[in-house]
């Protein structure tokens, strides 16, 4: 699972997540892809839940470009613990996804299985999601 | 090339309000610019701009500026464009202002044609560059750029220096750009399920300033004394265990 090789800081605040997604937000390597329509965290698993769900339909000919990564870090406080004695520990690695935001992006292949399998990773993401396709010249 | 023509209100309201109150009115705001003229702040209305976008992004497009009862004329290129990233509402445009007889240097899309061989093999078409810079005059502007790719094969590439020549239209780029490349078949990827699901998070290296020891992490020294002391802690532990069965 994606997760960064080294950090400044093992815990992190969590921020606010208001606005829509300013950069990362339009096709830069493949053909179609896939866009945030809500906002939310997405976890290293659920990104790599959605990696699988994707090359499922990729064969020899399709390439797949992840546009997030999970480098922020996710604390929770054990069950049961009475409240105060600092901040949990890091349980994993999160992105803030904002609306916009292209998350997958894919070229080599048929438009039919490209949007089965976004539409597959679709369904392992907390949020709404769309597919989009490069403008091409006719 | 066909030449498009929209009407354009002279727009005197400025600013994020401004914009604001033009969109509500299905105008989108925009600008004229161009090298010999004052810039223009106008408003076009939606539909005609849809239309315009439709027909290609390299039109020359005819403009009548409408203030006040009078009409200016002026030529123009779509330069630059803003979209909501959500809704694809456009909300702003560009328009740069040209004149017949000077060149222009403009990006235009290339378009690939025909099947590459080696395609057929097995490999993997992937188009470099998508927009290629030019210098023309505005009547010669291309709606695209042809690129012929049935000749390549597995490993090829295709540079800016291989395509046809258009007339009266120059590459701007480095002969030496590459356009498309096949590459070799990827290895097919085996899906494999993760065998322990919920494997504990592997903290990554905190970076830390000086020569501190880094957190969870023991100074070396002080680990191979822990090392050589662990056994003999253990020899220590266990004589205790007996003594008190013993006693029992």
């Amino acid at each position: 699972m994606l997760m960064p090789s080294k950090v400044k800081y093992r815990k992190q605040q969590r921020g606010r997540m208001k606005g829509l997604s300013k950069g990362g937000n339009t096709l830069a390597f493949g053909d179609i892809g896939l866009q945030a329509l809500g906002r939310g965290y997405m976890t290293s698993k659920q990104i790599e839940a959605a990696r699988i769900a994707i090359t499922r339909f990729i064969k020899k000919t399709g390439r797949l470009w992840i546009r997030v990564f999970p480098d922020k870090p996710f604390t929770k406080k054990p069950a049961e613990t009475r409240m105060g004695k600092g901040k949990g520990d890091p349980i994993e690695w999160i992105t803030i996804v904002k609306p916009g935001r292209i998350l997958y992006e894919m070229e080599g292949m048929e438009k039919e299985v490209a949007y089965k399998a976004l539409t597959s990773a679709s369904y392992k993401l907390p949020f709404d999601t769309r597919i989009i396709e490069r403008e091409t010249v006719k | 090339m066909e030449d498009l023509t929209i009407d354009a209100l002279l727009r005197t309201e400025f600013g994020k309000q401004g914009a604001k109150a033009v969109r509500n009115k299905k105008l989108v705001p925009g600008v004229i610019y161009g090298k010999h003229h004052d810039t223009l702040h106008v408003s076009i209305p939606v539909e005609d701009l849809k239309k315009i976008l439709k027909a290609g992004a390299n039109e020359l497009i005819k403009i009548n500026i409408k203030n006040n009862g009078e009409v200016g004329r002026k030529t123009a290129l779509i330069k630059d464009m803003q979209k909501h990233v959500v809704t694809d509402e456009l909300l702003h445009v560009d328009l740069y202002e040209i004149s017949e007889n000077e060149y222009i240097r403009m990006k235009a899309p290339v378009l690939i044609k025909g099947k590459a061989k080696g395609i057929e093999l097995g490999g993997i078409l992937q188009v470099v560059t998508r927009e290629l810079n030019i210098r023309c005059l505005p009547k010669a502007i291309p709606k695209h750029i042809e690129v012929d790719v049935t000749e390549l094969n597995i490993g090829h590439t295709l540079h800016v220096r291989d395509i046809k020549s258009i007339n009266d239209v120059e590459f701007t780029d480095s002969p030496d750009v590459p356009v498309v490349h096949v590459m070799a078949p990827a290895k097919e990827e085996e899906v494999v399920q993760p065998v322990v699901a919920e494997a504990a998070v592997a903290e990554p290296e905190v970076i830390k300033k000086g020569k501190e020891a880094k957190e969870g992490e023991q100074p070396a020294e002080e680990a191979k004394d822990t090392k050589q002391a662990a056994p003999a802690a253990r020899e220590k532990a266990e004589p205790k265990k007996e003594a008190k069965k013993e006693s029992k």
